[in-house]
Order: C-alpha cells, then structure tokens, then sequence
C-alpha cells in the first residue's frame, strides 16, 4: 500500500517536470525552413559517383536570396562526406556547371524552365517554391499548407537524373508520378 | 542460543543440517534470482536498445522534415510490443515531437523531461533515452518506457519454483539426517546411556556398542577401555576390602581365642597354686604326724615285746597299733599327695605293671563292671616307682567302680605317644617329648564342671561320709606330679569320664642287671655322728646303725653336736643330720661348719620336706648325699655305705 502510494507520487512528480519543459520553442522562419530542408536534402539522396568527383559540393541558389544567408548560417563548418559544402548564386545556365543541388527561387520565376533545361539530364537535385514546378520538370517542390512548408517530388524528373533518393525523404513527401501511384504504407 | 543449547543432539543435527541446506538452497535461488534479474534486464535493455535505433532511424527523415504525422506513425509500430507503455520523440532542442500511444488507455501519457542518453530500472519500469542520429548530426532523441511487470511475473514464478525445491529439499534434507544422525547421534546417545548408569547406579560393567571405526569407535574404545580399569579398579578395591575385613574377623577370632586361652591358663594356674598350696600345707602336718606316728608304732612294738603284758592289755595295744597304722596310712597317702614320700625309681614296663593287676582288679570291681585293656600291651618303660603305679591304677579303678553302681565298661588303654611343642598348649602341665598315655575310662555317672576342679583335693569327696576318705585321686594326683607327670580329664555328666595320665618314657628298656635281686644291706665300722631332733626317730636310727656295726654318736641340736663334735673330732667319719633343727641352726649350717674344720667330711642330710629335695644339686656339689625321709633301714645303710666309700 505504501509503495503504491509513494510509487504514485513519483509519478506525479515526472508528470510536473514534464509539463514544465514540454512547450515547444519559438517556430522557424518559412525562408528557414526552407534553408534548413536544402541542407537536409543532401542526407536523403545520393548523387552518382561520377558527379560527386568534382569538388566541393555545390548548391547552387538561383533568385532565392532570403534562403542565402539562413543557408550559408546552416553549412557553416560543416562538410558532406568530408568534402566543402559551398552555396554558389546561379543567375545564368552557364553557372550551373558543377553544382548538385540547384534551388531556384520564387522570385526568378521566369527563368525556371530554361535553368530546368539546362541541368536536364545531368545529376543535379532541382528544388522550387512555385506551384506546377514539378510538371516543368522539377525534382522536389517546397509548398505550403496552412503555415507550414510541405515537399512535393516528381520522382520520374528524380530517376530521369539517376539520383537515388531515400525512402524517408520520399515518406515526408507528397510524391508526384506519371507513372500510377503505389499506395503509400 | 541459549534455546538451542538446551535442545538435544538429534535436534541439533537435523536443525544444522536444514538450516544449512535451506541456507544453501536460498543462496542457491538468490543467486538465480540475480542471474535471471540481470540477464533479463540486460536482454530487455538490448531489445529495446535495438528497437529505440529502428525507431530513430524511422523517424530521421520525419525530424528533418518536421513530420510529426510520419513520427507518431513510426511510433505506432510500438503496438507490437505490449510491454512498451509510452515513448516519444523528442526534438534536438527539447520539443516533444512525438508520442506514443496516441489512443487507448495511455494516451494522456505525459513525456518527461528530456534526459541524456541512459537507461535505468525503475521499480516496475525500464526507461530509456536514445539519441536520434543521421550520420554525425543529432536529430533528436528517443524516450521509451517499458513495463517491468513481465519481469514481475516471471520472478513470481521464479519465487513459486524455488519455494517449492526448497520445501522438497528441506523435507529430504530431513529425511537424510534422519536416517544419517544415527551414525553420529546413537554412539553419543550409547555413551551418554552408559554414563548415566556409571553414574546412577555405579555399574561399572556397561559397554558401549562399537558401530564405526571414525573417532566415535575410537572414543567409544577408550571409554570402554577406561570402564574396564575402573571396573578392575573396583574388583581390586572390593576384594581388598573383603581381605582386610577377613583379616580384622580373623584377627579378633584369634584375639578372643587367645583371650579364652589366658582366662583358661590362668585358671590352670591357679588350680596349680591352690594344689601346691595344699600340698604344702599336708605335707607340713604329715610329716609332723608321720614321726609321731613312727615313734608310736615303735614304742607299742618294744611295749609289746615286754613280757610282763597281760593278755587283754596286749589286745588293746593291738587295737592301738591298728589305729596308729591306719593313721601312719592315711599320712603316707598325705605324703604322696604332697609329693614327700621316697621314691623308689627303677625302670618299669607299666604293660606289665597293668597285666599284672588285671585279674586282681576284675575281682575287685566285680563282675558287673567289664574291663577291658587296650593299647600296646608291652615295652610301655618308664622310670617309677612300682608300688606308686599299682596304687595309682587301683585308685583310678575303684573310683571307676565308684562312678559305676549299676555297671558299665572301664577301659585301661596305655599307649606312647608324642606330643609336638604346638599340641601341648592346652595344658600348662603339658609339655612336648615322648610320653606314656594311660587312659582309664569308664561309662558311668560322669563329673559336672563345678566339681571338676577339685577332684584332686585331699578330703574332698562327692562319697557318703564313710566310704572315701577323700584321698584317692588326691594320692594319684601327687604321685604322678612325683613322676613328672600330669593327669588330664574327660568327663560329661551321664557318659562317662576319662583319667589320661601322661608320664615321660623311658628312651630304652633297661638292661637285664638293673631288674637284678637287692644285694644284702652292706655294713661298716666307721664312726657316725647322727644328729636327729625328733628322739624316737633318733633312737631308731641309731640302733639301726649300730646294728649295722657302725659306731654312733648322737645330738639333739647343732650346738650339741658341735660338742660332740670336739670331743670325737678325730673319728667321726661321716655327719648324718637332719635338715630342720631347733636352736637356730640347719643341719646344712651345722655340715658346713663342719667341713670348715675338716674339709673331707662325709655328710648327709635327711629331710622330710620335698621342698628340700629341690637343692639335692646344690647339696651334690658340695658333695652331700640327701636322704629323704621316711626310710628304710636298708636304704639307710646303703647310703652311708656309698657316701663313705666316695673319693
């Protein structure tokens, strides 16, 4: 009787401790976010071999500089299978050479399709923020529901680039396919 | 412990032996217990350790991509371990971003706090923090908590298994010190029996049984061993004690006996003092009487020699003479009593002397009387006087006849016999050596114990007056004292009485010419001085010696012989004197006065007094002859003759 007894206060004690922590912390920014899912993407998808040769890893923004410096915060010091992660602003398809993640911004809109283009066919994961980029032959497109940012991928643009990407990536995501869809899990 | 040391060595044993076989046994569960809780625990941590990475790396991609949705789905996958009672998933900076179960009775679950990576067991749980890696980044971290209650379970069971191994090990742990105590237990039990009977009833006879040979056989050997010295110990002691008990009883039987034996030598002795005191004392009177009479009895013979007697004075004085020989009679036996008459000792075969006096005796005792001889019937020598031993049988006889007035048997029996130093104790007359034993006994009337020591008393008679003069055994009692003998007697009132009369034997029979006839009475002229008190017996003396054609002086005293002395020193040749004189000098004082004026003197000195007899060395070796009184004229002349022919 006394155990149960005092087995029930210590209960109630974890219970206050946690409740005393348990609030969450202040929410993100969605250009944070956004900053944030870039760099979590390269843990989720790997890139062909022959493309990772080139040194350092390279993520091209192009129009997105609200996401630059978040980012830039981000990599800081930190390095992707031992190689430099390096953030190179991309305004013209000639500057995508040697990138691997290619994000183009809600604000250079216009030049989607011809960036999309141009990286077509090469290992490099193309990431957006406009509705319908996907169908312009996007790989993975940020949206959002409510207040936060939800993923979008095309994977037949994802396996058109030979990028393998993982199945935990693809379970937070909204997958999009020509081909029919497998019912998820 | 004061309780267990009160309990009894079978207790003691079994309670060891359970309790060391509980202890055991519980140790035993302890340690499986232990085993089973630590290997149970670290299987649980493994498991859900596995499970905690499964669900880390489950729930990386929804972390990265903050897909709580993704999250409470992986962890939903917990459904298919029931014992998992909450989880959830925390951010990298705290925020729970997850948590299970979201449904059902634990949902209103609340996380804890987030803590570093650890596992711990709590009372009735398993919680464990996992951190959630991708690659080298923390995502976040992991929080399950699992339900002990199946460890719970299983140590309940555990508790039963145990509980009833225990119980069935305690029963047969039981059983086997039952049946194994005995090997222990019954050898002490056997010695502590064996003990208390040593002790309680001091029977040193128990023995252990001996049922090992371990220490117990040995000690049981030892203490059986010590048991039998004990016991041998005690035998001793017993036996020693019966000993020495047997010893003090023999003691005091030998103290009693020697205490009887004084009392009775004492008596003796005393009977021997009263009849040497008597004998004194006739003796004095008789010899007073006895010259009387002799000089009586002479003067009636030379009255009645005279011629001028008439016819009835001479008849008288015969009547006179009679008395005066009857008194002289009675003084002899007086005499012989007292041990004072002459002796005439020679060699004697008293088979002969009984042979002899048979057919006289059976015509005295008369025919209802049958007499009977017994023994060896000759060559029985001893140096006495004949006529003593003749009176002695007769007297012995008649007193038979006496003790037999309806008739019976009288035995004389005479036989040798020696006596050895330790048989001769009962009689202090007794002594050892070679005797002659003559016993006479008849089957008459017998001698009660009162009288029995008086018989021998002069005048003491048990005969109406007028039959005994109460002299009979007073005379054999003398004589056969004369004899250096003893008379022992047998008597019960109304069987009969036994007179054993021991004399010493002679070694050897004696040559032909001792038993030879008398030679005639020698003579001579020599001149004698007869020095004599007592004048009839003076005159008697003298004329005998004259008419043994000596030459005689006479005195009456000393003083006058002294006189005579000088007038006829020069012939006297031979001094014959009587011991006892008046005017206050000895015939021994008179002869040795003598001597001194003539040193060659011859002397004899007469006494009447056997007293006197007892210096006969002495007198020998100054050279004087003792001549003992009465006499006969013809052992008188023989006498003077030896003593005047000696060197």
């Amino acid at each position: 009787m006394r155990l149960r007894s005092i087995a029930g206060g210590l209960t109630g004690l974890a219970l206050l401790a946690a409740r005393a922590v348990a609030a969450d912390p202040t929410p993100l920014a969605e250009h944070q976010i956004k900053a944030l899912y870039l760099f979590n993407f390269t843990k989720y998808v790997d890139w062909p071999v022959a493309a990772t040769n080139a040194q350092p890893f390279v993520i091209g923004l192009a129009g997105a500089q609200d996401v630059k410096s978040d980012l830039a915060e981000i990599i800081k010091g930190k390095q992707l299978q031992g190689r430099e992660i390096v953030i190179r602003p991309v305004a013209t398809p000639a500057e995508l050479k040697g990138c691997h993640i290619l994000f183009i911004g809600d604000g250079n809109r216009q030049r989607i399709g011809e960036l999309l283009r141009a990286v077509q066919g090469t290992a490099v994961l193309t990431v957006g923020e406009v509705e319908g980029f996907l169908t312009l032959g996007g790989m993975i497109n940020f949206t959002n529901q409510g207040n936060r940012v939800k993923l979008e991928i095309g994977l037949d643009n994802v396996q058109q680039a030979r990028l393998n990407m993982s199945a935990k990536l693809l379970a937070v995501a909204n997958v999009l396919r020509s081909r029919p869809e497998l019912p998820r899990k | 412990m004061t309780f267990f040391r009160h309990v009894s060595i079978r207790r003691k044993q079994t309670l060891v032996m359970l309790l060391t076989s509980g202890v055991a046994l519980l140790l035993a569960c302890a340690g499986f217990f232990a085993y089973d809780v630590i290997t149970f625990q670290e299987a649980m941590r493994q498991r859900i350790t596995t499970l905690a990475d499964t669900l880390g790396i489950n729930s990386a991609g929804a972390l990265d991509f903050n897909d709580r949705k993704l999250a409470a789905e992986v962890l939903s996958a917990l459904r298919a371990e029931p014992h998992i009672s909450a989880a959830c998933i925390y951010t990298a900076n705290g925020g729970v971003f997850a948590k299970y179960p979201q449904q059902g009775p634990g949902a209103n679950f609340t996380p804890p706090a987030p803590a570093p990576a650890g596992h711990r067991f709590e009372r009735n749980r398993f919680v464990l923090f996992h951190p959630i890696v991708q690659g080298t980044e923390t995502l976040g971290s992991l929080f399950i908590q699992s339900d002990l209650s199946a460890l719970g379970d299983r140590l309940r069971q555990y508790g039963k298994i145990a509980l009833g191994v225990l119980l069935t090990a305690m029963g047969v742990a039981f059983l086997l010190s039952a049946w194994f105590q005995r090997f222990i237990s019954e050898p002490v039990l056997h010695l502590v029996r064996a003990t208390r009977a040593v002790t309680q009833r001091k029977d040193y006879s128990v023995r252990v049984p001996k049922e090992s040979a371990d220490e117990l056989g040995h000690f049981i050997d030892d203490f059986n061993e010590m048991l039998a010295q004990i016991q041998a110990r005690d035998t001793a002691l017993q036996q020693a004690q019966a000993q020495l008990e047997e010893r003090v009883a023999e003691r005091t039987r030998e103290l009693s006996s020697e205490i009887a034996e004084r009392k009775r030598v004492e008596g003796q002795l005393l009977q021997a003092q009263k009849m040497e005191a008597i004998g004194q004392l006739a003796g004095g009177v008789a010899h007073d009487f006895n010259n009387i009479l002799a000089a009586t009895i002479l003067q009636l013979e030379l009255v009645q020699d005279d011629p001028e007697l008439t016819g009835r004075l001479r008849a008288e004085l015969k009547e006179v003479e009679k008395g005066a020989h009857k008194a002289a009679d009675l003084t002899r036996q007086l005499l012989l009593f007292s041990r004072q008459q002459i002796m005439q000792i020679k060699p004697l075969d008293l088979g002969e002397v009984l042979t002899d006096l048979l057919k006289m005796l059976r015509r005295l005792l008369g025919e209802h009387i049958e007499v009977a001889l017994q023994g060896e019937p000759h060559a029985l020598w001893i140096d006495a006087d004949a006529s003593m031993m003749q009176q002695v049988v007769m007297n012995l006889c008649v007193n038979a006849r006496d003790a037999m007035p309806k008739g019976g048997r009288l035995t004389l029996d005479a036989r040798h016999i020696t006596l050895a130093a330790n048989t001769v104790l009962a009689n202090t007359e007794a002594r050892a050596g070679v005797f002659i034993r003559l016993s006479v006994t008849d089957t008459g009337c017998g001698i009660d114990a009162a009288t029995l020591p008086r018989i021998f008393e002069p005048f003491f008679t048990t005969k109406e007056i007028g039959r005994g003069t109460g002299m009979g055994l007073a005379t054999v009692y003398g004589i056969i004292k004369q004899h250096l003998g003893w008379i022992e007697v047998e008597s019960q009132v109304g069987v009969g009485t036994s007179f054993h009369i021991y004399l010493p034997a002679r070694p050897t029979a004696p040559d032909a010419a001792a038993s030879a006839p008398l030679p005639p009475t020698p003579l001579g002229q020599e001149t004698i001085l007869v020095v004599e008190d007592d004048l009839p017996v003076q005159k008697l003396v003298v004329a005998a010696l004259q008419r043994l054609g000596y030459k005689v002086l006479s005195a009456n005293d000393g003083v006058e012989a002294l006189h005579r002395w000088d007038e006829h020193q020069h012939e006297v040749a031979l001094l014959l004197t009587d011991m006892v004189m008046p005017q206050g000098m000895t015939g021994l004082e008179l002869a040795e006065r003598l001597r001194q004026l003539k040193p060659g003197l011859k002397v004899i000195l007469s006494t009447g007094y056997s007293q006197d007899m007892s210096r006969l060395s002495a007198l020998k070796e100054k050279g004087m002859t003792l001549l003992t009184k009465p006499y006969e004229i013809r052992t008188l002349g023989t006498i003077v003759r030896n003593c005047l022919d000696q060197a």
